[in-house]
């Protein structure tokens, strides 16, 4: 019974990922927009204040600034806008209740168990 | 034949470890040690995957922590990472108090007290420093704290505080987080779980029960309360996820510290900045002391009791801080 259960809740958390990768999070696919620009004769003429190169990774640097913009409170609306925190709400209840049950479900006590 | 020929001839298997152990063993308060554990194991798993994304720099700190929770799977992560270290100080306190109930620092336990000590000390220098590290306006608040009551600290103070300030702050504060607690953590960790092995599971007080149970039904029972445990946390992560402030502002105030510091903070607005170094010293002192205080068998004696009950009088002394602190708007302490 107990390989059981453990067997379903491996195979569950294992397809889980399978399951939500086709619906939610489409704005999250791979894009390339830019491309990174490592280009030797640029690394000691353009420096920033941290002495790193600016165009040492300009699809980093895009994302920051896509993100700079953004407050705490318009990126927690974009992620409750995806079926990522349904899911992860959903998976922390069932380990919840897994939990609760195997402490408290009551069970035939081994014969050794009292020595 | 000497032990360790003995030893090394001996075929091992899992079932050398499933000793027996006392019934109470499969009790809560029993348990709770263990289940910080794997508290401790969750945020070593949790906070490695974090540290592939963050920038721990004065500049890019807040943005890459930003970056991060802008994709849903990392927004949990830090939010739950969070959440699993209030609440694994919560446990702490949990099991602390188990230990001064049932009167388990005394005789041969009384080192294991101090190992517990240490750990304790090190849990919050985790807190502490992880708050820092993504410096927003809560992270900048909490560092200026740390370097102004260094700043007092006779001798190493000056030098300590010039040495965690400037623009490599955060990269300083992320060392301290991921490297230098970490060993601490084993250092003191290891022998604690060691002695606990070496001494056995302490007794209920007043009971004496001669029915076992297996090593592993107590490795169950930590194991199903981590679930159900972390998993309410993961949980409550997503639904009420940490806010990540804006900032940070230099000059002003206007964020309060995790629930367990709201302690101090109650303290620091009485007494001031000092009491800052002080009060954590006089609690320590007051730890150490105990199975000094208290270091007879007999479960009734009265120093049982006086530790007993100061212990009780203390704690809600600080839960009255803690709610008074909550409600109460925040105030001014930096550079007074």
């Amino acid at each position: 019974m107990f390989k059981n259960i453990l067997f379903a809740a491996i195979m569950f958390l294992f397809f889980s990922s399978a399951v939500i990768m086709p619906h939610g999070d489409e704005k999250h696919k791979g894009k390339v927009e830019k491309v990174s620009t490592m280009q030797m004769e640029n690394m000691h003429s353009q420096m920033n204040m941290e002495g790193e190169s600016i165009h040492s990774d300009s699809l980093r640097q895009a994302k920051e600034n896509e993100t700079q913009e953004k407050d705490f409170d318009q990126i927690r609306k974009n992620v409750e806008n995806s079926t990522v925190p349904t899911i992860i709400k959903a998976i922390s209840l069932a380990a919840f209740i897994a939990g609760m049950a195997f402490l408290y479900l009551p069970r035939k006590k081994k014969e050794n168990s009292n020595v | 034949m000497s032990n360790s020929e003995i030893l090394s001839e001996k075929k091992w298997s899992f079932n050398d470890f499933n000793y027996p152990v006392p019934e109470h063993a499969k009790n809560f308060g029993y348990t709770v040690g263990g289940v910080t554990v794997v508290g401790f194991i969750l945020l070593a798993v949790t906070g490695i995957i974090m540290a592939f994304f963050i920038t721990p720099t004065v500049n890019q700190a807040q943005q890459s922590v930003l970056e991060l929770s802008s994709n849903p799977w990392g927004f949990w992560l830090r939010s739950f990472h969070r959440w699993l270290a209030e609440a694994v100080m919560f446990l702490i306190v949990l099991h602390v108090s188990r230990i001064i109930f049932t009167g388990s620092y005394r005789g041969s336990r009384k080192l294991n007290w101090f190992f517990g000590i240490g750990l304790l000390l090190i849990t919050f220098t985790f807190l502490f420093s992880g708050t820092a590290v993504k410096w927003d306006q809560e992270g900048y608040e909490a560092y200026q704290h740390a370097v102004e009551s260094i700043e007092m600290l006779p001798v190493i103070g000056t030098p300590l505080s010039e040495f965690i300030q400037g623009t490599a702050a955060v990269m300083r504060m992320f060392a301290v987080h991921t490297l230098v607690l970490p060993l601490f953590l084993l250092i003191f960790l290891i022998p604690h779980l060691v002695l606990m092995k070496l001494n056995g599971l302490s007794p209920l007080p007043g009971r004496k029960t001669t029915k076992t149970i297996t090593f592993y039904d107590h490795v169950k029972k930590i194991f199903w309360w981590s679930f159900a445990i972390y998993g309410l946390i993961s949980f409550l992560a997503m639904q009420f996820p940490v806010e990540i402030f804006p900032g940070p502002y230099a000059g002003v105030e206007m964020t309060k510290p995790p629930w367990i510091f709201l302690v101090l903070y109650q303290v620091e607005d009485w007494f001031g900045m000092t009491s800052l170094l002080v009060f954590p010293a006089l609690i320590v002192t007051g730890l150490i002391l105990i199975p000094y205080i208290d270091s007879k068998k007999d479960d009734y004696s009265l120093t049982r009791r006086i530790v007993v009950w100061g212990y009780i009088v203390v704690m809600a002394v600080f839960i009255t801080f803690i709610i008074n602190v909550a409600v109460t708007p925040p105030v001014q302490h930096l550079g007074m």
